[in-house]
């Protein structure tokens, strides 16, 4: 079927211009030189493509876009305009619509614009490959596992196993596998889970801090040590402390944490006092701990300490039929997050690149591929086109044969072939000049001006940014602590200026979710114990991040 | 592609007088929308071609319409017109060359 590619314009010589352009694509082209004649060819032409001027007589092209946006948000929308103004361009961007180019135009480029435009159509009209969640699904979920691979499922088994034993577990498996995920896992299916969990990054604190995050100290200990401070091991006693990087513990700490395991004793830097505690040690690491046992960097007592119980997560690439379901998790949470609630899913052909693509980043890496990928999407449908540079980059290292043959390149006629293809660029439209004053230098060089890849971000700029995996600087903690005395001194050392506010609200944080978890998330119960209304009730837990799932528990700050 | 650039400058030949028509008319009854439309549909028509001085010039009277400054915008008009009449006669004389056809 032969594709229509509509021009609004009420310049007719931009149709002539397009039409000439675009002839050896074969599509068929048609003009209209008003808004009301553009959206009645929209109804009655259903066109694949609309170039759109954004200077109209009595409308603003913004308007019209916006109403071309009501009657199909499938449809690619290319403005036009004389002028290069950046307001009017960005506002289109945002707006959703696929790209934007200058008078005088640059027709090769604007052929392969609408060449990609017509392909990103096709592929937003296959259904999609994988699909959002229901909303209500989506909504309210806390950080959980996702995969129904034999290796998740082994590990899901493993946590059971292991939750309910009062035995150190030590995690294991690359950056951005879910560690820290696994950790709170055993916490809350685990027999401790009413007392609290914290958890202590050991690579993000120098040494001396990272022992009286640990083990407390008392007044005057060392220089900076104006009062006693009570340490995460004393302050989380009962419950479970998560040890992060634990790879990374200096000699001195591996020591002292050995004794801790021991004997569940210590003493608070500076102070005789020995201390007794009862705590579950869950500790992880992607470092290789054998070797570093073997070269001295690491305590073989420790080691073996630690090593009760080990759980490995699989790398992302080692379970890639998980990477359908883990998509369609994220880019629904995603979605809502970014505002982004008309996109819908993903293309067959943009999932079949995800596929392919090792992950090195593991699961926090496709999280945020998932939100470049929205944050990129102008449509409804992620197609391949809005895929960031990295997945684009490896999928053509591949091998081009295959790479062709998944982006599909320029085939809505069979014509395609005189149009590289550039998927994954965006063209820099500016207003070039490069007519300036020669009446006919604009046409007829089809290369110039073409093929110039400038992929929109760099293999580089991928972020790790968001979600499952916050840092886990000292303070994190996943459940509200009951102490307020000490949370209220942490603050004061802070230098906090807003401590009443911040006080009255860990208490409030404590008090929900000890209700909550008292009436197992029950939220009418709830709202009845505590006085207040159920709309109250729901709107502190969405503000608290307070997860219901499985046992009451407060979210880590995003 | 060169019959493109052709039709092209026959459209312009024949439709920017026009323009320029509708343009005085709208400065002189004061019509600031009329007149910003007429100026911005010109400079994009000469523009296409490549008449760069001609383009900024409508440009200038196109932003003057916006304001609602008709009297500068009026004191233009001899400016651009002066400028699209010899990017016009170039255009004529250029193909009339090429195609060693009479000039139009």
């Amino acid at each position: 079927m032969t594709a229509t590619v509509l021009v609004i314009d009420d310049d007719r010589s931009i149709l002539l211009q397009i039409s000439r352009a675009l002839a050896p694509l074969e599509v068929n082209v048609q003009g209209a030189n008003t808004a009301p004649a553009g959206l009645e060819a929209i109804r009655a032409l259903q066109p694949d493509v609309v170039l759109l001027d954004l200077v109209l007589p009595h409308t603003s092209g913004l308007d019209l876009f916006q109403r071309i946006k009501d009657l199909d948000r499938r449809l690619p929308v290319i403005f036009i305009t004389a002028g290069a103004a950046s307001e009017s361009a960005i506002e289109a961007m945002r707006l959703g619509a696929y790209d934007y180019v200058a008078k005088p135009l640059n027709l090769p480029q604007l052929t392969q614009l609408v060449t990609k435009a017509l392909e990103t159509r096709r592929l937003m009209s296959v259904p999609v490959a994988v699909s959002v969640l229901e909303e209500e699904k989506a909504a309210d979920a806390g950080d959980l596992f996702v995969g129904r691979s034999p290796r998740m499922l082994e590990v899901f088994k493993e946590i059971g196993r292991v939750a309910q034993q009062n035995v150190t577990v030590l995690i294991r498996g690359e950056s951005g596998t879910g560690k820290e995920l696994v950790a709170r896992a055993i916490y809350q299916f685990g027999s401790r889970a009413t007392r609290p969990f914290m958890a202590v990054n050991c690579a993000a604190l120098p040494d001396t801090l990272l022992e009286s995050e640990l083990f407390g100290h008392e007044k005057g200990a060392f220089t900076s040590a104006d009062r006693r401070r009570i340490g995460k091991f004393e302050q989380c006693n009962g419950g479970t402390l998560f040890l992060d990087e634990v790879g990374d513990m200096s000699p001195l700490t591996q020591g002292k944490v050995l004794r801790l395991l021991q004997e569940q004793r210590f003493e608070r830097v500076g102070s005789n006092e020995t201390i007794e505690t009862n705590v579950r040690l869950v500790a992880a690491t992607n470092r290789p701990l054998e070797a570093m046992v073997q070269d001295g960097r690491f305590r073989a007592d420790l080691f073996y300490r630690l090593n009760v119980v080990t759980i490995s997560l699989p790398p992302l690439r080692e379970r890639a039929e998980d990477v359908p379901l883990l998509l369609q998790y994220f880019l629904s949470r995603a979605r809502k997050e970014l505002d982004k609630t008309d996109v819908e899913g993903i293309s067959p052909d943009a999932l079949e690149l995800l596929e392919a693509y090792p992950w090195p980043g593991n699961i926090r890496e496709l999280q945020s591929v998932v939100r470049q990928c929205l944050l990129k999407s102008s449509g409804p449908v992620i197609v391949p086109d809005f895929l960031p540079a990295t997945i684009m980059d490896y999928a053509s290292h591949l091998g081009q044969g295959r790479a062709n043959s998944m982006i599909g390149i320029g085939t809505v006629t069979g014509h395609g072939s005189n149009v590289p293809g550039t998927q994954g660029s965006n063209f820099a439209v500016g207003n070039s000049q490069h007519a300036a004053d020669q009446p006919s230098a604009s046409f007829g060089h089809p290369e110039a001006g073409v093929g110039g890849d400038a992929p929109a971000s760099l293999p580089g700029s991928t972020n790790f940014s968001g979600g499952m995996h916050g840092s886990h600087a000292h303070g994190h903690q996943d459940l509200p602590s009951s102490d307020i005395s000490q949370l209220i001194e942490e603050r004061l050392r802070a230098g906090s200026t807003n401590l009443y506010a911040e006080a009255l609200e860990m208490m409030e944080k404590y008090l929900l979710t000890r209700v909550l978890q008292s009436c197992g998330a029950n939220q009418s119960k709830a709202a009845e114990i505590l006085g207040i209304t159920r709309g109250k009730v729901r709107d502190r837990i969405a503000a608290f991040g307070i997860n219901l799932d499985k046992n009451v528990s407060i979210d880590s700050p995003r | 592609m060169w019959d493109l650039a052709e039709e092209l400058a026959n459209m312009t030949i024949s439709d920017s007088p026009e323009i320029v028509v509708s343009l005085r008319e709208s400065i002189a009854r004061e019509d600031g929308e009329a007149a910003h439309r007429h100026a911005h549909s010109l400079k994009g028509l000469v523009a296409g071609l490549g008449c760069t001085r001609c383009a900024a010039t409508a440009g200038r009277i196109e932003a003057l319409a916006a304001q609602r400054d008709f009297q500068a915008a009026r004191t233009l008009l001899p400016e651009l017109e002066n400028q699209l009449d010899l990017s016009l006669t170039g255009l004529r004389q250029h193909f009339a060359d090429r195609n060693s056809l009479p000039q139009a």
